[in-house]
């Protein structure tokens, strides 16, 4: 049949414009066919990699972190296990009364309940490192979409002890502060990430970190320090900062033969279970990073240089101008009057104008060039983090001034290590040494695998000039300022200092706040001990002698007393010895 | 109303693509809701189909004479229960596209889809050529699908407002506009497209058009679906994951998968060769009515059939595009494939039409 009927009311072009329209469709059709083999076919590996990141979740798991021992191995630093909550906020069922059980059970609020819930997330967590209480909660709900990993954290047995010098791990046990931070490497294996399936979480609701770390486990630390000591050391230092209501206090002790720091602690202390309680200044090892002035501490290194440079000889005598000396635009002053002191006297009763007077005799480019020699200006080298330079100002920037007040310590800046540092280095014989905390490293099994060795620098001084040092520091001890360090049965040497602290806003030395600092050793012939005391802005009294040798003598006190350090002060000739019974006469009655 | 028709023959081809497509949905029904807690849905979607194949052949026996009536009366319907749902209609939110009629739902949007349609090309079968291109007659059509086109995009609804819209573009188009009215209906559309993203867009559907430009912006909001889909797809590779084996699907990645996204489960455990097998059998579908319209004796086969190839090739096209990522989330399910009853028995309601309009009637004195 023909398409008459059509013919009649529409012409040949009806036929066309189906054709177009027709065609146009067609189009459609390879369209469609076209992006479905483009995605399916040619881009399939991309996607199949997104789909296998929507169903599987990676999540990493960090290997149990090593211990850290005191030196004597005594866990300082350990990792437990704690469980930690997460949901699949996917597969959670009933949402509303999963919005509850966090909210209410777990705590979490209502909003962050909500969010949680509703997100797209695959995989979310809760709470890292809940308590056991909380963990059984969730078990027992048997929720689905909770569940609960047994996760490795952190603790810290001893509470805030030697905090400072630990440091602290956090989430994912990795170490964020102090030894804790510069060990981490060796501490914390690395984390392995893990694929976790949809079936390989419906096992169960909990999961433990042990099936995927069998073996791995970090390297054991074993540190030079001594929580005796430090234990001591930490209660005279609240002790003095609370008699003497200062800002902070400080203490370090080592091993000027070593270079070993036994102790070391900042007052007050911080918990480093429960690090985010407390500020970041309170983290902040102060020992290390912060920069104070020697004061008259230094006066132990400008006797040491002249000694050594043959500029003067102990028993040379200087006028101390009667406690008042006008030098160019400055009165520089003593605490006391003096009128001739012999060099030796100068360290002892601790006189700024005749240790200036000294350090004029060395001249800037001396006295600067032992300066560097002693370590200042110069980071220790310690094995921990964020050590400071300390403040030391080019010679050629010297006024006549400024080598003069360098010679009872003003115009530096050092740290509280520094100065310990390069004390050690006076008394020890001259051997610049690089402190260290960290003794030992140990594989999970204890087999030692490195052992710090001592690591000499260089050489300041001759035994000689050292030996004369201490003599003059014994005296300090017994005849000078530094009395109340004194102990009985050991010849003690040390130095006091009572540092005005510069004042950045005024631009001038304060004149209400001081350092009152003790530096010293015993015992006097071989020192085992060395211990600087930092009490900052004391206001009851502001005398090193005063306020830091206190503290100096109880910690050293106990100190040789641990260590069984024999007396060394010769038993009084002078006294009689009780003979036996018999011999003198007596006779049973 | 009277049934009449030479044989049944001709049914077959159209009515073995159909049940190969349903039995492909119903597959793949049970596979997405294996893991979901829907469990009916098979047999709900069981009987839909045999309900729409019914329909189908049912129609394809109306009379060529009661073809008019039979248009209009579903024209009349569909305009009613769109105003119905207006009233008393129901949908997520504020959306109203589901009317209640005791135990059953549907969607009267889908019927409109036939309704206008089938009006359509009875309408323009009965005026010439030369008519079609004078505006008042061109008025008569533009209403026609206007007034439930607007009333759609009130629901609102307005990827099927746009894909009736379309239809009806397509079949004036084959009868024919003179080059000054398409002029004027290009520049009216360039013109109005600013006003009606301004105006007549709701937030959440501009919201969609921007996410479809640029879909990873917002990946877990509003881009969710179309990305999700992509990756469902795309993961399917050339052979498929395997029935059952989907795990986009089987881990419920993916939002809709049932009903317009039904296609990307598909793609994903039958992969690029499985998509290809449905596409082809859309294509054979809207090629035996293209060939339909193209071998026509009177105008109302041509225009019905023309109208069934269009709707079908449209539906394919927006919702294929859709789940590949191609267009934006437009929401038009696939006739026959996607779970539900108002789409499938609307498309065997046009298609049955068709086959009527080929009818040889005795009493027919025209031929």
């Amino acid at each position: 049949m023909t398409r008459r009927h059509l013919h009649h009311t529409y012409d040949v072009k009806v036929n066309i414009r189906m054709a177009v329209v027709g065609s146009l469709l067609a189009v459609l059709f390879v369209c469609v066919e076209l992006r479905a083999f483009y995605i399916q076919v040619l881009q399939n590996k991309n996607y199949s990699r997104k789909a296998s990141n929507m169903h599987q979740r990676r999540i990493t798991l960090y290997p149990r972190r090593g211990t850290i021992y005191d030196r004597a191995g005594k866990p300082l630093a350990l990792t437990v296990k704690a469980p930690s909550i997460y949901i699949r906020p996917r597969e959670i069922k009933d949402k509303k009364a999963a919005i509850q059980f966090l909210h209410g059970v777990l705590g979490i609020s209502r909003s962050r309940a909500v969010k949680m819930v509703k997100s797209k997330n695959y995989f979310l967590w809760v709470k890292r490192y809940a308590s056991e209480r909380l963990a059984k909660k969730v078990s027992d709900a048997g929720f689905k979409g909770f569940g609960i990993i047994m996760e490795y954290k952190r603790v810290y047995p001893q509470g805030p002890l030697a905090a400072h010098l630990l440091g602290f791990a956090g989430v994912d046990t990795r170490g964020l502060e102090g030894i804790e931070e510069e060990y981490n490497k060796i501490l914390q294996p690395d984390p392995v990430e893990i694929r976790i399936e949809k079936d390989g979480f419906s096992r169960g609701i909990v999961m433990d970190v042990d099936e995927y770390f069998a073996n791995a486990e970090g390297n054991s630390i074993v540190l030079t320090i001594d929580t005796r000591i430090q234990a001591v050391l930490e209660e005279e230092l609240r002790h003095a900062c609370e008699e003497f209501e200062a800002k902070y206090c400080m203490g370090l002790v080592m091993s000027p033969n070593t270079g070993e720091v036994l102790a070391g602690a900042v007052y007050p202390s911080f918990d480093p279970n429960h690090f985010s309680d407390y500020s970041r200044t309170q983290w902040r090892n102060r020992l290390i990073t912060d920069v104070i002035e020697p004061g008259s501490t230094f006066k132990v290194f400008l006797l040491a240089t002249a000694l050594q440079e043959k500029v003067v000889s102990l028993d040379e005598l200087f006028y101390c101008e009667n406690g008042r000396y006008p030098f160019y635009d400055r009165v520089i002053s003593d605490y006391k009057p003096f009128g001739y002191l012999s060099v030796e006297e100068t360290v002892v009763y601790s006189s700024n104008i005749c240790a200036g007077k000294i350090a004029l005799e060395l001249g800037t480019e001396r006295m600067f060039s032992y300066i560097r020699a002693f370590g200042f200006g110069e980071r220790t080298g310690i094995d921990f983090p964020g050590e400071s330079l300390g403040i030391l100002r080019d010679p050629s920037e010297w006024s006549p001034v400024d080598l003069f007040s360098a010679g009872f310590g003003q115009g530096l800046g050092v740290t509280p290590l520094q100065l310990l540092n390069a004390f050690n280095a006076v008394i020890n014989g001259g051997y610049l040494l690089r402190p260290y905390l960290v003794a030992e490293i140990r594989s999970p099994e204890g087999r030692v695998l490195r052992h710090t060795p001592v690591l000499f620098k260089r050489r300041i001084l001759d035994e000689r000039v050292s030996a004369l040092v201490r003599t003059t520091l014994v005296k300090v001890v017994e005849e000078g300022t530094g009395r109340n360090a004194r102990i009985p049965g050991y010849k003690v040497g040390g130095k006091t200092g009572t540092a005005q602290k510069f004042d950045i806003e005024e631009g001038r030395y304060s004149d209400e706040k001081y350092h009152a600092l003790f530096i010293g050793m015993a015992p006097a012939r071989n020192p085992k001990f060395s211990i600087l005391i930092v009490v900052d802005e004391p206001q009851k009294s502001i005398y090193g002698g005063e306020v830091a040798a206190p503290v100096f003598r109880r910690v050293m006190e106990y100190a040789l007393r641990a260590y069984d350090i024999p007396p060394d002060v010769p038993p009084d000739t002078t006294f009689t010895r009780v003979g036996l019974a018999g011999e003198t006469g007596r006779t049973y009655q | 109303m009277y049934f009449e028709r030479k044989s049944g023959t001709e049914l077959v081809a159209p009515l073995t693509l159909m049940a190969i497509v349903m039995v492909c949905g119903l597959l793949n029904l049970s596979s997405s809701t294996a893991t979901s807690g829907f469990k009916g849905l098979l047999a709900r979607q069981f009987i839909w189909d045999m309900f729409a194949a019914g329909i189908f052949v049912a129609t394809a026996f109306v009379g060529r004479r009661s073809l008019k009536t039979f248009a209009y009366t579903i024209y009349a319907a569909s305009l009613l229960s769109l105003i119905g749902v207006l009233i008393h209609g129901t949908g997520p939110g504020d959306v109203k596209r589901w009317l209640t009629l005791g135990p059953l739902r549907f969607q009267p949007s889908e019927l409109t889809k036939a309704g206008v349609i089938s009006v359509m090309a009875v309408y323009l079968s009965t005026v010439t050529e030369k008519e079609t291109r004078d505006l008042s007659k061109l008025l008569g059509t533009m209403l026609v699908s206007g007034v439930p086109v607007i009333l759609i995009a009130l629901e609102p609804d307005i990827g099927t407002a746009g894909v009736v819209l379309l239809s009806a573009g397509c079949l004036l188009l084959i009868a024919g506009l003179n080059k000054r009215t398409l002029l004027i209906l290009t520049i009216a559309g360039i013109v109005a497209m600013p006003v009606v993203w301004k105006y007549g867009l709701k937030d959440y559907q501009k919201k969609r058009i921007e996410t479809f430009l640029s879909p990873e912006k917002d990946p877990m909001g509003a881009g969710y679906q179309s990305i999700q889909s992509k990756i469902t797809v795309g993961s399917g590779g050339l052979w498929g994951k395997g029935f059952r084996k989907g795990t986009q699907t089987q881990l419920r990645f993916l939002p809709e998968q049932h009903t317009d996204f039904a296609f990307s489960v598909w793609a994903e455990e039958w992969g690029f060769m499985g998509s290809l097998f449905v596409i082809a059998m859309y294509f054979f579908l809207a090629l035996i009515y293209a060939e339909g319209a193209a071998s026509a004796h009177s105008l109302d086969t041509l225009f019905l059939n023309a109208g069934v190839c269009i709707h079908i090739t449209l539906h394919a096209f927006f919702n294929l595009g859709m789940v590949a990522g191609m267009l934006p989330v437009v929401g038009l399910p696939l006739p026959f494939f996607s779970y539900g009853g108002s789409t499938a028995i609307a498309t065997a309601l046009l298609m049955g039409l068709a086959e009527a309009s080929k009818n040889v009637s005795l009493f027919d004195a025209r031929l």
